[in-house]
């Protein structure tokens, strides 16, 4: 059994698995603990969670949240990706957006979507708005950190080569800032999930995840609720999966092929 | 002529690393560039492509085509061994099917046919190496600058990429400045050798190497890069001796 537990490509999922066998039933004894209103035990909420996956308004809340992640996803890149190759080729823009950059990440996420609400009220757009308010600072950073790293010496050798501005961009600047950014685009991704859950719930849109969610909470349907939970965080984790395997196979495959 | 130092200094914050340095290469004429290291003999090639300014003096070129082979390759690891060719393609007048003609030929003359579509990663030191002589050469540059390109590289390597770089020269004659720690290099490529010496560095003499490449011997490579080796291990001596 010990040489099971050790055995190279085995061995993480066998110890995977008990981490997770751990899990439930410390989440059952929490259960019975605290009582099934407070705590929806394990069995009851991989049923709700099946309900929830038949249902096709579940299916239409998962598409909407996710479409919205999508689009704040892009904004972000666009927006963390443009500003943090300008900021890193000039220094002194990076100075200029400074304050913005730092208020942005000293504001707690509820703070800024109330704030959001009290000033445009709730809706789509405010959603997507704030999302990509709070997912911009990450990209930006990551991009202008990434932008100061370029390989000094491949600089070189386009300037020796006699290379235009406008080629060293496109196959020199923006392949290398993108290879460094990916942990953060990944990152992005899967906080990008949560974040908009958050959102939706703070900002009180009519459809997505969050605002099943909220519906959930004012039935004290507490087994939904887990059921959303364990919903969300299987999302979280194949989008990432999906992000990741796309990135690896078209994006990465230099480093693949080693 | 192709490029002349007059008389050029340069200094990399308050530590001058050259100090009037003069000297001019004619068209198809290779200059090996000798000394110790730290001399200044990778900013003299700096300065020749440009990518550094000299402080005082002049450096003058006629024509503005120039290869230049790191000590390292530099190649970019997210593209092909083909496309870090094309690379220096661009804006040359040729379109995409013509820039991926011209640098697969490059490829196949350097015995790199069939690796087109690797990645650096999946080459080896010396075929990266070679991609990367392939990089300068497909341009027909004017002035090829190689700064200790074969450093690092086992004998038997060094011994088939320097018969490499007589094959390309043979085939695109051109101006070159090689710099080298290896007397012997010098003698087999070189027309002329320059010794760059002292703090900051200047050129402290010179030795030209009268007979044709191709009649170059052992014997003959051996008895100049015993004297090259001389004057290297001899400090200080006027220009010309």
């Amino acid at each position: 059994m010990s040489n099971l537990l050790h055995a190279r490509k085995i061995g993480p999922f066998l110890w995977m698995a008990a981490g997770l066998v751990a899990f439930v039933v410390a989440w059952q004894v929490m259960s019975q603990t605290y009582g099934p209103l407070l705590v929806a035990p394990p069995a009851e909420t991989w049923a709700a969670a099946a309900r929830l996956l038949n249902s096709p308004v579940t299916l239409a809340a998962l598409g909407q949240t996710l479409g919205r992640v999508l689009l704040a996803l892009g904004l972000q890149i666009f927006s963390g990706v443009a500003s943090g190759v300008i900021a890193g080729l000039y220094p002194w823009i990076e100075d200029l957006l400074q304050p913005a950059v730092d208020a942005l990440v000293a504001v707690p996420p509820v703070a800024l979507a109330l704030l959001v609400i009290l000033m445009f009220g709730s809706g789509d757009y405010q959603v997507a708005a704030t999302a990509v308010a709070l997912g911009f600072p990450l990209l930006y950073a990551g991009t202008v950190t990434a932008v100061r790293s370029v390989d000094s010496s491949m600089l070189e050798m386009f300037r020796a080569f006699g290379l235009p501005k406008a080629t060293q961009l496109v196959v020199g600047y923006l392949p290398a800032t993108l290879y460094s950014l990916l942990p953060s685009i990944l990152l992005a991704t899967g906080l990008n999930v949560r974040l908009m859950v958050m959102v939706e719930v703070m900002v009180g849109v009519g459809s997505g995840i969050g605002q099943s969610l909220s519906a959930a909470r004012v039935h004290m349907a507490t087994a939904e609720i887990f059921a959303w939970l364990l919903v969300m965080a299987t999302t979280v984790l194949m989008v990432e999966g999906t992000f990741l395997y796309l990135v690896k196979s078209h994006l990465l495959k230099w480093q693949a092929r080693r | 002529m192709v490029i002349q130092f007059d008389n050029v200094s340069k200094s990399f914050g308050k530590r001058k690393i050259l100090d009037s340095v003069s000297f001019h290469l004619e068209a198809r004429q290779i200059l090996a560039v000798l000394g110790p290291s730290g001399i200044g003999k990778t900013t003299l090639l700096r300065l020749a492509a440009g990518t550094v300014k000299p402080d005082s003096g002049q450096v003058r070129m006629d024509k503005q085509c120039i290869g230049f082979i790191f000590q390292e390759p530099r190649l970019l690891p997210w593209r092909t061994a083909l496309a870090n060719i094309t690379l220096v393609l661009h804006n040359r007048g040729l379109t995409r099917d013509e820039q991926k003609e011209v640098a697969a030929a490059m490829l196949k003359r350097l015995g790199l046919q069939g690796f087109e579509y690797y990645y650096p990663a999946q080459l080896s030191g010396g075929m990266r190496q070679r991609v990367s002589i392939a990089r300068a050469f497909v341009i027909n540059p004017d002035l090829a600058l190689l700064d200790e390109p074969f450093t690092g590289l086992d004998i038997g390597l060094k011994i088939s990429l320097r018969q490499m770089l007589l094959e390309l020269l043979a085939w695109h004659p051109c101006a070159m400045m090689y710099v080298t720690h290896e007397p012997q290099d010098a003698v087999l490529l070189a027309d002329r050798a320059i010794i760059l010496d002292g703090r900051p560095g200047r050129i402290v003499t010179s030795m030209d190497f009268d007979r044709p490449r191709a009649e170059r011997d052992q014997s003959y490579i051996q008895d100049q890069a015993a004297k090259l080796t001389s004057l290297l291990t001899a400090k200080e001596l006027p220009v010309g001796s």
